[in-house]
């Protein structure tokens, strides 16, 4: 079967970074949504998710990010989304999602930008 | 002559100086499919060339109506700014100051004052309009040829950043398509394999989700009397209230318009109110066979751009396969619990038989025989044959009201009070006067026993009996004669402390006594005649049987021809002794 792993990696700066690898689809997306629970459960609300050893994404696997960007937000956090292969941002693109979340080339350029809204 | 020379010498340079940029310029457009590009080389080119101040680009979008594509030196509102131009122009031409159409009087307001048509295989595709010159100078022949060269230079390049533009466009759409089909087929296939509710939902939830952006999502099915049930919800707070689909208002409001309903659009005030301030945008009513079964709760898209029609029906074809899905659940999940009773049935069924006796007793002098076909698996008929001791036998049959399950249970409670009371060495009157006073105290006063309890006397060959009720027994003598043992009481359970009576009838040899329930007398044939007691009788006195099981089965088969092809709805019993 196709795969799905979500590993959790927290930085120094308190910014949670999650590495998705395999395929996330309507089968496995209920790891993820069980691992950005716990980000929310341990009030961790300043999300980077890492997307470079992803190599599907279904609708279903966006909706897991529409169910929990609103109470991110409203906690002053964000869910920022980093190394898309060019394939997985077709997808983004194609719904909408860069208009609204920001989608990064590196991770160390979603940790700068949280910095620089602290800084606001 | 110098002069002239000087003057000519000075034209041709300017005209070759044209000719070199016109070829730029064409290399430029040629190498450039982005409109923008475009745009800005055909107003830079002349504004530099001539020193103009302000420019335009219109580009068609029907015969008559143009849209400002590109401006320079005018204020940045007019961009996208619709024209209306009746006239047609086949060359540069200077802009009328007073024109009916008012795309040319608002462009010669804003101080543009050349118009050059743009054409592409003789269709018009728009307008380079231009401001006047710095320097005041009117625009010279050579100069509006250059222009010209220009616009048509220009369009084909614009012809084909437009089609790239709307290829890109149809692509794009037809990837949108592609990723629709592929949620549905994904969808379609995760519902498929799995039967468990929660499971179906979260799918459901994310799949839409994901699909539209949408930032909130609930699911609710419908359950009996208007109640509803709460699936999932994802994104809601945790303090949502979600009572409103626990009402039979909520669903008949579904009910009476059955498709995607925006809740600004709900007669219902209250329900408009509770849904507004969730930020409940959108309620999806999910059909089966007509009737409304479930409903998605759909919240705001994150982008804030409202519901298409496309974006309802993709909503209601997601939503639909879920419900089937949620369908074939439940279907599923009834099917399980069928077999599950069933399996208990069968299971009850065998316990019921065993309660019955396994083969009539085998006491010399007497022939004995006993037979009992419930209706359902289960049944409330009861008949025994006790051996109390050497010398007495009891013999019993009873029904109970009522059928199956509830019938059966009665009929094991008076199956083990009476196998605890027979070794007691009571009077049989007393035996059913104890047994009546547990069934009362047992049932509900609808429910109750026909009983005929008998003991035979072995060596005096003498039969005391009580009937409670049931359908007499008949004793057939040798002579044809028949005798109904009627002795007895009120039927068990209907009140307590009842006494009885007791018969005593001492049997001859070649007597015949036949018990049965009412399965029998009442067992109806198609015209919807009954069986009878005196269809009993007949068949006892034509049969002539010379044994206890003979007698038995030959009742039994009248009985069953009798029936026919009418349905049988009552157990039947029968039991029977032959004196030899």
């Amino acid at each position: 079967m196709n795969g799905f792993e979500v590993a959790q990696h927290n930085s120094e700066d308190g910014i949670t970074i999650l590495r998705l690898k395999g395929f996330l689809d309507a089968h496995t997306a209920g790891d993820l949504e069980a691992a950005l629970q716990k980000c929310i459960d341990e009030k961790k609300f300043r999300i980077v998710v890492n997307f470079e050893e992803l190599n599907y994404i279904s609708s279903a696997g966006l909706g897991v990010f529409m169910g929990f960007i609103e109470d991110v937000r409203e906690n002053g956090g964000d869910i920022k989304m980093t190394s898309m292969t060019e394939k997985i941002f077709h997808v983004f693109d194609l719904l909408g999602f860069p208009a609204l979340y920001d989608i990064l080339k590196t991770d160390d350029e979603a940790v700068e930008r949280f910095a620089q809204t602290e800084k606001e | 002559m110098k002069k002239q020379n000087q003057k000519d010498r000075q034209q041709h340079d300017r005209r070759l100086l044209d000719l070199q940029s016109l070829f730029e310029l064409s290399k430029t457009l040629n190498s450039s499919l982005q409109q923008d590009v475009i745009l800005d080389t055909l107003l830079f080119t002349p504004m530099g060339r001539m020193m103009i101040g302000r420019g335009a680009v219109l580009l068609n979008e029907d015969a008559k109506t143009c849209r400002i594509a590109a401006a320079k030196g005018l204020p940045q509102g007019v961009r996208e700014h619709a024209l209306l131009i009746e006239e047609r122009f086949d060359a540069p031409a200077p802009m009328p100051a007073e024109s009916d159409s008012p795309g040319l009087t608002f462009l010669y307001r804003h101080g543009l004052r050349l118009l050059c048509p743009i054409h592409s295989n003789k269709r018009q595709i728009g307008y380079l309009v231009l401001g006047e010159k710095i320097t005041g100078a009117p625009f010279s022949p050579d100069e509006l040829q250059y222009l010209e060269a220009l616009a048509n230079l220009a369009s084909s390049s614009l012809e084909n950043s437009r089609i790239l533009a709307e290829l890109r466009d149809v692509n794009r759409r037809l990837d949108k398509k592609i990723q629709q089909l592929n949620t549905l087929f994904e969808i379609t296939r995760e519902l498929n394999s799995t039967l468990d509710r929660d499971k179906i939902a979260t799918t459901l939830s994310y799949a839409v989700m994901g699909e539209m952006m949408i930032r909130q999502l609930a699911l609710a099915v419908r359950e009996d009397e208007g109640r509803g049930e709460l699936l999932t919800s994802k994104g809601f707070g945790r303090n949502s209230d979600f009572s409103f689909i626990d009402s039979e208002t909520f669903w008949c409001l579904l009910d009476a318009a059955p498709q995607p309903t925006p809740v600004e659009s709900l007669a219902d005030d209250a329900l408009r109110t509770t849904l507004s301030s969730m930020k409940v945008r959108l309620l999806v009513p999910l059909l089966n066979q007509e009737k409304v079964l479930a409903c998605m709760i759909v919240g705001d898209r994150l982008s804030g751009t409202a519901f298409h029609d496309d974006d309802l029906e993709l909503l209601a074809t997601l939503g639909n396969s879920a419900l089937v899905a949620l369908e074939n659940a439940r279907l599923f999940r009834e099917t399980l619990e069928k077999q599950r009773l069933e399996e208990e049935l069968a299971i009850a069924r065998d316990i019921q038989q065993r309660l019955l006796p396994a083969e009539p007793p085998d006491i010399s002098g007497f022939d004995f025989s006993g037979l009992n076909i419930p209706h359902a698996q289960v049944g409330g008929d009861y008949y025994d044959f006790i051996r109390v001791n050497e010398k007495e036998l009891v013999l019993t049959i009873g029904d109970v009201s009522g059928k199956g399950v509830p019938a059966s249970l009665l009929m094991a409670n008076l199956q083990a009070s009476l196998h605890a009371m027979v070794h007691a060495k009571w009077p049989l009157t007393e035996t059913v006067f104890r047994i009546n006073n547990i069934i009362h105290a047992n049932t509900s006063i609808d429910k109750f026993i026909t009983f005929f309890l008998a003991s035979l006397n072995v060596e005096t060959r003498e039969l005391t009996y009580v009937n409670a009720g049931h359908n007499p027994p008949m004793l057939f003598h040798k002579d044809g004669k028949m005798t109904e043992l009627q002795e007895g009481g009120l039927i068990l359970g209907m009140m307590s402390d009842v006494p009885y009576e007791q018969g005593t009838i001492p049997l001859q040899n070649g007597d015949l006594l036949v018990l049965f329930t009412d399965g029998v007398t009442e067992a109806t044939n198609p015209a919807g005649e009954e069986f009878t007691e005196q269809g009993v009788i007949d068949v006892i006195l034509r049969s002539g049987v010379s044994t206890a099981r003979e007698a038995v089965e030959r009742l039994r088969d009248a009985v069953i021809e009798f029936s026919g092809d009418a349905p049988r709805t009552d157990d039947i019993t029968i039991l029977t002794l032959l004196v030899t």
